[in-house]
């Protein structure tokens, strides 16, 4: 690092976290679909990045994101290796079945209790057939909505071109709203 | 082509979705200090080049002699004086 001491690291590690942890977040969301091993693998892909930021610190920013989601991708693919590989999309589904996680936080403060019950209702079956997706539309539908990230954006992290990933998160959105439909 | 009222419904509890499930201000301000709590492996060589210049500066000054005694140590001989009779 030409900057030099750990003054400028800690910067640098402050600027690309700042720009990244919550895209970042969400592509962990997308592929292990699970909110809780999502932090716990951002706080580990963060960690090699603090402690390796020699290695990207001078890069072009599309290479030093380059860089930091190659390390996310091979904490995902160890963790699937650790855990079983549908294991995690198994665990969301049960987390979301038993709607205490953020289905229940996301109903709106509700003078009804009816309709706060039924708002939770709906974000439990949405949950559902989030987790139901095939992991390229979740990871899609992550990205762009938790992510805040457009489809091109989109596709150069998942180096697919920009149409790809209108059709992915369109059919997403189709599989959502029939499970919707069907669960009314 | 399926209903507004659906499709609206499905944006609206995406929303909420999202805003349950990203990472809150405070979330993320654990993570990285949590992350800028553990120390770094290795130091770059960078910091190690500046400390030894620093160290190095310290050590010329330090033992550097003033300035009056360098000129009083300093022959004010000419060249060739020594020997010369």
């Amino acid at each position: 690092m030409s900057g030099g001491g750990q003054g400028s690291a800690e910067r640098a590690f402050d600027r690309l976290y700042g720009e990244q942890h919550q895209a970042v977040f969400a592509f962990l969301l997308g592929r292990a679909g699970d909110r809780e091993t999502a932090r716990d693998l951002l706080q580990e892909v963060f960690l090699r990045a603090w402690r390796h930021v020699d290695d990207w610190c001078e890069l072009p920013p599309e290479r030093r994101r380059a860089w930091v989601y190659a390390v996310a991708r091979n904490l995902v693919i160890d963790s699937h290796r650790g855990r079983g590989s549908d294991r995690a999309a198994m665990d969301a589904l049960r987390r979301a079945a038993e709607a205490e996680g953020p289905a229940a936080l996301a109903a709106p403060a509700s003078e009804d209790p009816a309709a706060r019950a039924e708002m939770g209702e709906r974000m439990a079956v949405l949950e559902r057939a989030i987790a139901r997706l095939p992991e390229r539309q979740r990871v899609v539908l992550s990205l762009h909505v938790v992510g805040g990230l457009n489809s091109s954006q989109v596709g150069e992290l998942l180096d697919e071109p920009p149409g790809t990933v209108r059709y992915r998160l369109s059919e997403a959105r189709r599989q959502l709203a029939t499970a919707l439909e069907a669960d009314r | 082509m399926r209903p507004p009222d659906a499709q609206d419904e499905l944006d609206a509890l995406l929303g909420q979705w999202s805003a349950a499930t990203r990472l809150s201000a405070a979330e993320a301000e654990d993570v990285r200090e949590a992350v800028l709590a553990t120390p770094r492996v290795g130091l770059d060589a960078s910091w190690w080049r500046e400390l030894v210049a620093q160290v190095s500066d310290a050590v010329t000054t330090a033992t550097a002699p003033p300035a009056g005694l360098r000129s009083a140590l300093t022959p004010t001989l000419p060249v060739g004086a020594w020997g010369a009779s």
